[in-house]
């Protein structure tokens, strides 16, 4: 079997998004490794990263969706990743996103959720994803709250309790 | 960008192997979580075995090999997966095997087994090779030794345990036992 995913680089003001690849794996494996990953199933070693990284691709892969890493346009800097998940024992479809310590609070996030969300409901057509959150994680909360979600059900992944918000329906125009 | 898969079929007397697919997990997610797995890292969830699957897809997209799907040609079932391996801080390139419970003891393995040595020797040009088996499996290796192998050492690898690793024939040696099988 041979084929070629295409995965279209997405594009905002400020931001490329682009498929995950293996010179990513430094910047991942040291986010990962930190306190920052604490609410989304981290710390993992650099072993359990590199996983990470696999299987984001074969994500890609078997869903047609997937995680896309950002990069900042003016630095060229990978800044976090954000896209869909959607693995076993998830529910539906989930918007989800990590942003890199260096790149908190410029509305990095936000920016990339908007582009994400246009893309995945014109070309996958999920509208209304969902994200997981845990509960302790404020910034989290916040940037759902910013992008319209609301709270909906609490819910768990691999026994952990996390917080469910939905998005609400994106109209495609 | 894009995600390139290339994935080659290969086929012997009685098997297609062939790229790995969604479809697969069903019988995975059983075999993962019975006791049947516990030389291979499980028992585990299937939240688990679906992500070693993810992972067995994006290790052919990083390293362009990895494991197959072993198919019965004659019924198109699925009978487990053989293939090459090398995670981020592996030992060194594997030949790897695990086959579902109710394929065991009908040589499959063996013959799948040959043909992914084959494929390191012949196509990717590899100089040598591995297989760590945990201490306790005793039919695969009696498959190590039918292919030649030779117990090098035995080392505790976090999350399966005592295992051992066995040394595969060279790419010169195991030509000649190629030739020898098919004449």
């Amino acid at each position: 079997m041979s084929f070629d995913l295409p995965i279209p680089t997405l594009e905002t003001e400020r931001l490329i998004l682009r498929q995950p690849q293996e010179r990513d794996l430094e910047g991942l494996i040291a986010f990962w490794g930190s306190e920052r990953a604490q609410f989304i199933g981290g710390p993992l070693s650099r072993l359990d990263t590199w996983r990470k990284l696999t299987s984001m691709i074969g994500q890609w892969v078997i869903k047609g969706y997937g995680f896309y890493m950002l990069e900042e346009k003016s630095s060229g800097a990978v800044v976090g990743g954000l896209g869909i998940v959607d693995a076993e024992g998830w529910s539906e479809p989930e918007l989800g996103w990590n942003l890199y310590e260096a790149a908190e609070g410029k509305g990095y996030a936000f920016e990339a959720a908007r582009k994400v969300r246009e893309h995945a409901a014109a070309t996958w057509g999920i509208t209304a994803p969902i994200s997981h959150i845990d509960a302790g994680n404020t910034r989290s909360i916040a940037l759902a709250e910013r992008l319209g979600a609301t709270f909906e059900r609490d819910g768990d992944i691999s026994g952990h309790p996390v917080r469910i918000y939905r998005h609400a329906e994106w109209e495609v125009s | 960008m894009s995600v390139a898969l290339n994935i080659p079929q290969l086929e012997t007397e009685r098997l297609i192997l062939r790229a790995p697919r969604a479809a697969d997990f069903e019988p995975e997610s059983v075999f993962y979580a019975s006791d049947e797995a516990r030389f291979l890292g499980g028992p585990q969830e299937a939240s688990a075995t679906w992500r070693t699957l993810a992972v067995m897809i994006g290790h052919w997209v990083l390293r362009g090999y990895g494991f197959w799907a072993v198919e019965d040609k004659a019924s198109g079932a699925y009978l487990g997966r053989v293939g090459l391996w090398n995670p981020m801080g592996w030992r060194e390139e594997e030949i790897s095997w695990a086959l579902m419970p109710y394929a065991q003891g009908r040589g499959f393995a063996t013959e799948a087994a040959f043909a992914v040595r084959r494929h390191a020797y012949e196509v990717l040009g590899w100089q040598t090779a591995i297989s760590q088996i945990s201490v306790e499996n005793e039919p695969s290796k009696a498959l190590a030794r039918r292919m030649g192998a030779q117990l090098e050492t035995t080392y505790d690898v976090p999350d399966f345990g005592m295992m051992e690793v066995w040394r595969h024939l060279s790419p010169a040696a195991a030509r000649k036992q190629d030739a020898e099988a098919a004449a």
